[in-house]
């Protein structure tokens, strides 16, 4: 028996040196801008306008926005125990977008909270809509290609209605809700993104102990006392709080729930209670770092942040995917 | 004849209105252009070829970029075609306004409503030049015309210094916010659309420090649909943007204490 | 502590798969649940645990309706080893062992309780290891030692020894059978009838429209076994115990 001291250990650790990189990503993000690159500004009063009004708020909310992607990855993964879950490929994120759009170009985001209701609204129904279609049992392939048909019809609707939409420049807007951005995010944004995103990890990172039990099955768990139903709720509310609210003011970013808890479950012993804090820390971290690369990318317009992601992502989805179908067909 | 371009459509709104047999769609778009009761009476077109047709036209005019598809099918379906340029400046607007006046017979209309929008602009320059105002017109998702492109042309004419092109920028450019703190113009005006729903390209423009880098003079909101065309419309434009230099007392935002000069 | 089935039926969806059944298991003994293939022996397991709904019947242990236990109550009196037990993450061996202590509020385990339970399954060579690289057999131990971990008064195991090495079989049942001597119930199913004549107290024999319960020495009798298995067999005694010798399929009393 390893003394729970020793694992205290290592686990403490792993969340310190998480936290330490986070810390020294978001500085970095404050040090960073578009056109000036990474420097140590002078301290004017333009400066203080640019940290506070412009690169705070960028920095908070891709930090927010990648902790809910990673840790809601990990959840996910641990819930279905399939690695290649992930808000994004599970078609969350895109239902999310789906319904913000609707809010945002049709005239019913007059108020500021309508939008991410909307986008909240619209990641529960992808969910719903993605567990009536797999149930909680399906093998990995199923759930994935649920996943790639919402994503590929609310991509769909969300084009067909920015080109509807009665405002001209909506059409511009595309590749923010496909791919995601933190540029031009104000304070406000940030205030009216925490609340949810805040209860929802809080939902989420209440799902580890339930986690570790139901990689023994789901008649195991229910053995155990792991009210699957109750834990069905609070996976889905807490996904479309998180998910939802990041979707809809920084658009869908892909990948960052596939790979965040992927490279830290080795270091977590494999325990998918255990993989939730790291994973939300990791995501914040990633994403607070993806943005400043973005920033420090040759002028013009800006590249989206879900590019950098997917650019990353998706050879490793490929990997990932390679390693699974050949654990599933040749065990 | 049929203009397929919505600047054409007002400008021959002003010179020939009784000629027109057809205007873009756009011009049907509930504005409060003076031009636009007159232009709202014509059938509208979305620069298909069947409607072009069907409207017989002797002619074709249209802008210098857009319509592509139209412009090839012209000439082959014997309709003639007659492009107008877009201007970079004054001399080339009313280039413009004079070229469609010989199409259209009507030139001493258009000498008339150069020699007004000339003699306006003097006046208005004369009251705001000496503010010394470094002002920058924001566009959506944050273009900003430096040399070379009307909109400088426009702001020079008003006797007003182009931020853009101080900043050395050249013809269309855009920019992020970080950049626009450190240029901290004078004024900002902000041409605003009158759109259903929200879309990110505006929202750009609200964001709130906008509102708190422009030193001297609060943000300026101006209809976009006022600045889009070369028509006596910038004059009106131009005189709101007197008003709010000379009328409206200089307002020192908070940041201004801490300005070094 | 007594599970008493009164009258119970279970099934899926249009199927009814156990009918009527009614059974008392006794704190103390270690019950077989016997029966061909598909006729309902993990089924009645996971009817019992309330895995699925009660048709019609009440499971009750000491007169109180397991089904309408709060989760948490009823997994610290029944323990529960499914069929063919996995773990989906390559987890250490002593950490899936502790998750067992799920039912009270903690996934931490003493060390004298993973000791035994360790002991009794054999796997203390194994503590450290990914659990995902066992062999079938390894990971029946562990998964059975996960049960045990929950030290419910009532175990219930699903093919507790399938898969395992003759020399497994045996030390996993007489572990069983002394699991049961601190006041323990021991429900399991079992294929193997020698090894339900020489460690089980009770049997219960499933058949397609009836069912079975009794002492397992006189119920696993020649013609129990024709009715219910298909199988000729004698049943003599060897060095004071019961054992069946010269199977073969049986030729006629085929049950319908």
């Amino acid at each position: 028996m390893p003394s729970p001291v020793a694992r205290l250990h290592s686990r403490s650790a792993l969340l310190i040196s998480l936290s330490l990189v986070l810390i020294a990503a978001s500085l970095l993000s404050l040090l960073t801008g578009r056109g000036s690159g990474l420097a140590w500004p002078e301290w004017d009063w333009q400066t203080q306008l640019i940290l506070w009004e412009i690169r705070l708020p960028r920095t908070v909310l891709a930090a927010v926005s990648g902790a809910v992607l990673g840790l809601a990855g990990a959840v996910l993964q641990g819930w279905l125990r399939n690695p290649l879950a992930d808000p994004g490929i599970l078609g969350v994120s895109s239902s999310s977008a789906l319904v913000a759009v609707v809010a945002m170009y049709f005239g019913l985001g007059s108020l500021a909270w309508s939008i991410p209701l909307a986008g909240i609204l619209g990641a529960l129904v992808g969910f719903r809509v993605l567990l009536m279609l797999t149930g909680k049992e399906s093998g990995i392939l199923l759930i994935i290609l649920a996943g790639a048909a919402i994503n590929a019809f609310c991509s769909a609707m969300t084009a067909l209605l920015l080109n509807l939409a009665p405002n001209p420049f909506a059409m511009q807007d595309m590749l923010f809700w496909m791919m995601g951005s933190f540029e031009h995010r104000t304070l406000d944004h940030v205030l009216l993104v925490l609340p949810p995103a805040g209860i929802g990890a809080y939902l989420l990172l209440r799902t580890g102990r339930s986690l570790n039990i139901l990689s023994l099955g789901h008649d195991t768990a229910r053995s155990l006392g792991v009210s699957t139903d109750r834990l069905y709720w609070q996976i889905g509310l807490g996904c479309a709080l998180a998910v939802g609210a990041s979707v809809s003011t920084a658009g869908v970013i892909g990948f960052v729930g596939l790979i965040v808890p992927h490279l830290l479950r080795p270091l977590t012993r494999w325990e998918p209670g255990q993989l939730l804090l790291p994973s939300a820390l990791g995501g914040a971290a990633l994403l607070v770092l993806a943005d400043i690369l973005v920033r420090l990318m040759p002028e013009g317009p800006e590249l989206r942040i879900g590019v950098l992601t997917a650019l990353l992502g998706g050879p490793f989805f490929l990997g990932l995917l390679r390693h699974v179908r050949r654990q599933e067909f040749m065990p | 004849m049929v203009s397929v371009n919505q600047c054409v459509d007002q400008m021959l709104g002003y010179l020939a209105p009784e000629q027109l047999l057809s205007v873009t769609w756009l011009s049907h778009a509930p504005d409060d252009l003076e031009i636009r009761p007159v232009l709202a009476k014509i059938p509208a077109n979305h620069a298909h070829i069947e409607e072009i047709l069907q409207a017989k036209p002797e002619e074709v005019i249209a802008g210098q970029y857009g319509a592509p598809g139209l412009k090839s099918l012209l000439p082959r379906l014997g309709i003639p075609l007659r492009e107008v340029s877009l201007p970079e400046d004054f001399p080339q607007l009313y280039a413009n306004w004079r070229q469609l006046a010989a199409w259209t017979h009507s030139e001493s209309r258009a000498e008339h409503i150069i020699a007004a929008m000339e003699s306006e602009f003097q006046s208005l320059a004369q009251a705001i030049a000496p503010l010394k105002v470094r002002a920058l017109i924001i566009n959506p998702n944050g273009w900003v015309a430096g040399a070379g492109n009307f909109q400088d042309a426009y702001l020079h004419k008003l006797g007003l210094i182009n931020q853009a092109k101080t900043q050395g920028i050249m013809g269309w450019s855009e920019v992020d916010l970080e950049a626009l703190v450190r240029w901290s113009p004078d004024l900002i005006i902000v041409p605003r659309s009158h759109y259903d729903g929200q879309a990110r390209a505006t929202l750009w423009m609200e964001h709130p420090i906008l509102s708190r880098i422009s030193l001297r003079y609060p943000l300026l909101e101006l209809d976009a649909e006022h600045l889009s065309c070369g028509t006596p419309e910038l004059l009106r434009a131009g005189r709101q943007i007197h008003h709010h230099l000379t009328v409206k007392p200089d307002t020192l935002p908070a940041f201004q204490t801490r300005h070094p000069d | 502590m007594t599970l008493a089935l009164h009258d119970v039926t279970f099934g899926y969806q249009d199927r009814t798969i156990v009918s009527g059944l009614s059974a008392a298991f006794l704190t103390g003994r270690v019950v077989a649940i016997l029966g061909n293939n598909g006729i309902g022996k993990s089924t009645l397991l996971k009817g019992i645990l309330g895995l699925i709904p009660t048709r019609a019947g009440h499971v009750m242990i000491d007169n109180k309706s397991v089904h309408s236990m709060p989760p948490a109550q009823r997994a610290q009196r029944l323990a529960y080893l499914e069929q063919q037990a996995s773990c989906h993450w390559p987890m250490p061996v002593e950490r899936v062992i502790g998750l067992g202590r799920h039912p009270y509020g903690t996934d931490q385990i003493d060390d004298a309780l993973l000791e035994q339970v360790m002991q009794m399954t054999d796997t203390h060579a194994l503590a450290k290891r990914p659990v995902t690289q066992l062999s079938g057999g390894e990971r029946t131990r562990v998964m059975l030692a996960r049960a045990l971990a929950v030290d419910a008064p009532i175990l219930l195991a699903d093919e507790p020894v399938a898969g395992l090495d003759p020399h497994h079989q045996i030390s996993v049942m007489a572990q069983l059978r002394q699991w049961t001597l601190a006041g323990r119930t021991v429900i399991l199913t079992l294929h193997d009838l020698n090894l339900a004549l020489h460690y089980c107290d009770d049997v219960l024999l499933l058949g397609k429209q009836d069912f079975h319960f009794g002492d397992a020495d006189s119920l696993l009798n020649p013609g129990i076994l024709s009715r219910f298995f298909q199988i000729e067999a004698k049943v003599t005694e060897v060095d004071g115990q019961l054992s069946l010798v010269n199977w073969r399929q049986a030729t006629v009393n085929k049950q319908a």
